[in-house]
């Protein structure tokens, strides 16, 4: 199953591993943004049908741009992942508790982060 | 003239002497009372009350005399401390002992007549004399000497007094250089009774406004139903009561504090004791610490994470295929950045355990299943190294632990056997009923723990040697966690080991049924 997604995560390496692993594994289309604001700014007219968001980023964090894409009407209903280093348990009920559909640990093994993808591109419950 | 001797057990004299802390005060006026009393009583010229030193005597209050002290070897007092109770010289001039003694006729004018009663100390050691002297030859009267007798004693009730109070001042003093807070409380009332100085300057109070004061009233997170507890829990036999708090300064200002409350019992109202302290530098070194381990982490995952999911594409083919060598020369360095980012997750946990931040959600477990679930988890590095998992345990034994925990604990000791277990042979997973406790095993057989490395196998960055590092991966934290994380969760580890047969093992405690 082929989606639009929109990925935000400012360190470019990371970005570029996680484009290229949900292009080149997972088929999907993605629209990468390097900061919170210009995901806000920009992602509505792509259409998304997943967002993947970096926590730790400057200026505005993964929840604050969740926050921010969820409060324009196009995208009240799609479906996020946030990517972390933080992975203690109480850290990641924080981040599912946002309305998260699931969170995934750094580093992620691309084939993992396209299968978590898929889980909730298909609507199944998180694990 | 003929100096006087020692008493019997001068040398306990001069240490309770000492005791008093008397000796060059400056004048009292009710020593100097005392005196003028009784050289009024007696009829005398002059009165003193004097203290017996090593080399000297010491006038503690003179009537009637210029006069701070003298050499012992003079003193009449030194003669008179060594008979009982009462002493009486008719006429200085006439006996042999203080005949053509300098001092009593260099006097001004000469003393001729000593009349004196001891300053017992409560231990029986005469101290010194309360005295009346005069210029002429003469006696006194029974009725004197019970006055005179009554006044000596009067005198060494103040000296008691002295002592008290020299302690008091000593204790305080002491108390008040001690770099804590120090508090003393009413259990009854939680009102302040006292505290030293640096609490006052800590908070910046008086001692004045303190003691109208609770320790409610400046700990801005203690109600008082919660000190109330403390107080009941002190006065039902606990020793002391321990506890992390916030003080408020007057001015507003609040400082981490660590409290310690014990109980004054022999007392008929009961006082409450508190040392109180100042953890700011703790606290402080705490954030900076955690601040460090969480940028170390975020720096050191995020280039990672490049790096790991960089090379991981590149082993899956995504990027086309690859010639067997750099497939080969790929792996290995994917194998390698799942072996740092494990590093990574080992150094974070080993932290939150000694920072007592790891949490746990205990649950009731079947052993079986856990073992089963790890045993699956491991299939493929299992299949890798040649080595089955065959998992013995039966359900039905419960027991209660954190999944997760549980799942990193029997997670490590399975990939520690698989390490050591040779191609070809079994790692056996069983769990036992222990009574109170449930014994969950890993064993496998491979050549063993090495003896010299036994007694640290559980210490952290412990590996048999570096040469096993290299060929088997791990970070060496792997069973200090263990040890660790089995441990918060109310269990033991350890491990029996020869040749061909070595078995780790977890206890946990059981699951009320």
């Amino acid at each position: 199953m082929s989606a639009r997604i929109v990925l935000v995560d400012d360190d470019d390496g990371v970005r570029q591993v996680a484009e290229l692993s949900l292009q080149m594994l997972g088929g999907h289309q993605v629209l990468a943004f390097g900061s919170g604001e210009a995901a806000v700014r920009d992602a509505a007219s792509f259409a998304p049908e997943l967002l993947v968001l970096d926590v730790s980023m400057p200026h505005m964090s993964g929840p604050d741009v969740l926050g921010a894409l969820r409060r324009q009407p196009a995208l009240q209903q799609v479906p996020a992942i946030f990517l972390t280093a933080k992975t203690q348990a109480k850290e990641v009920e924080e981040l599912l508790a946002l309305g998260a559909a699931d969170v995934v640990a750094k580093p992620f093994d691309p084939a993992h982060l396209c299968a978590r993808v898929q889980q909730v591109l298909a609507g199944r419950p998180k694990a | 003239m003929r100096p006087p001797a020692l008493p019997p057990n001068e040398a306990e004299r001069l240490a309770e002497l000492y005791g008093y802390d008397i000796l060059d005060t400056p004048g009292d006026r009710v020593f100097d009372a005392i005196a003028e009393l009784a050289a009024t009583i007696a009829g005398t010229r002059s009165a003193g009350i004097t203290l017996v030193d090593r080399e000297r005597q010491w006038f503690k209050a003179a009537h009637g005399l210029a006069c701070e002290q003298s050499t012992r070897e003079e003193s009449v007092c030194g003669h008179a401390i060594l008979g009982h109770d009462f002493f009486e010289v008719p006429d200085l001039r006439s006996d042999e002992r203080f005949a053509g003694n300098a001092f009593l006729e260099q006097s001004d004018p000469p003393i001729r007549f000593y009349g004196g009663s001891q300053l017992v100390s409560p231990n029986g050691h005469p101290l010194g004399m309360l005295c009346v002297l005069d210029a002429e030859p003469r006696q006194l009267d029974e009725r004197q000497r019970q006055a005179l007798r009554t006044l000596s004693q009067l005198a060494m009730g103040l000296m008691e007094d002295h002592r008290h109070r020299r302690q008091q001042e000593w204790f305080a003093r002491i108390i008040d250089s001690v770099a804590d807070e120090v508090f003393v409380a009413d259990a009854q009332t939680h009102g302040y009774v006292h505290a030293n100085r640096t609490a006052l300057d800590n908070l910046g109070y008086t001692l004045e406004q303190l003691r109208g004061l609770t320790p409610v009233d400046i700990s801005p997170s203690l109600t008082r139903d919660e000190f109330g507890g403390h107080v009941r829990r002190l006065l039902d036999g606990v020793p002391e009561v321990n506890y992390e708090g916030e003080r408020e300064r007057s001015n507003g200002e609040r400082y981490p504090v660590e409290i310690r409350w014990q109980l004054l019992q022999d007392r008929k109202r009961p006082l409450i004791v508190a040392l109180v302290h100042d953890i700011s530098e703790r606290k402080a070194v705490e954030k900076m610490k955690d601040e460090f381990v969480s940028v170390v982490n975020h720096e050191l995952r995020t280039p990672l994470t490049s790096v790991h999911g960089a090379i991981k594409l590149l082993a899956t083919g995504a990027a086309g295929a690859l010639p067997p060598q750099a497939q080969y020369l790929v792996q290995l360095a994917a194998s390698n950045t799942d072996r740092l980012a494990a590093i990574i997750n080992d150094i974070l946990d080993l932290e939150k355990i000694a920072s007592g931040r790891m949490e746990l959600a205990l649950a009731t477990l079947d052993a079986a299943q856990q073992l089963q679930e790890v045993a699956q988890a491991h299939e493929g590095s299992a299949q890798a190294a040649g080595v089955a998992i065959t998992n013995r345990a039966a359900p039905g034994l419960q027991l209660r632990g954190d999944p997760l925990r549980l799942h990193q604990v029997l997670g490590n000791l399975v990939s520690n056997a698989l390490k050591y277990a040779p191609r070809g042979s079994a790692v056996e997973l069983d769990a036992l009923d222990e009574g109170a406790q449930v014994r969950l095993t890993v064993t496998d057989h491979g050549s063993g723990v090495p003896e010299d490395f036994r007694d640290r196998i559980f210490q952290r960055f412990a590996q048999a040697d570096m040469q096993t590092t290299r060929e088997k991966g791990g970070s060496g934290l792997g069973l200090s966690i263990v040890k660790r994380m089995t441990e918060q969760m109310g269990g033991s580890v350890g491990y029996d080991s020869r040749p061909g047969h070595t078995v780790f093992h977890a206890c946990l405690p059981k699951a009320a049924t």
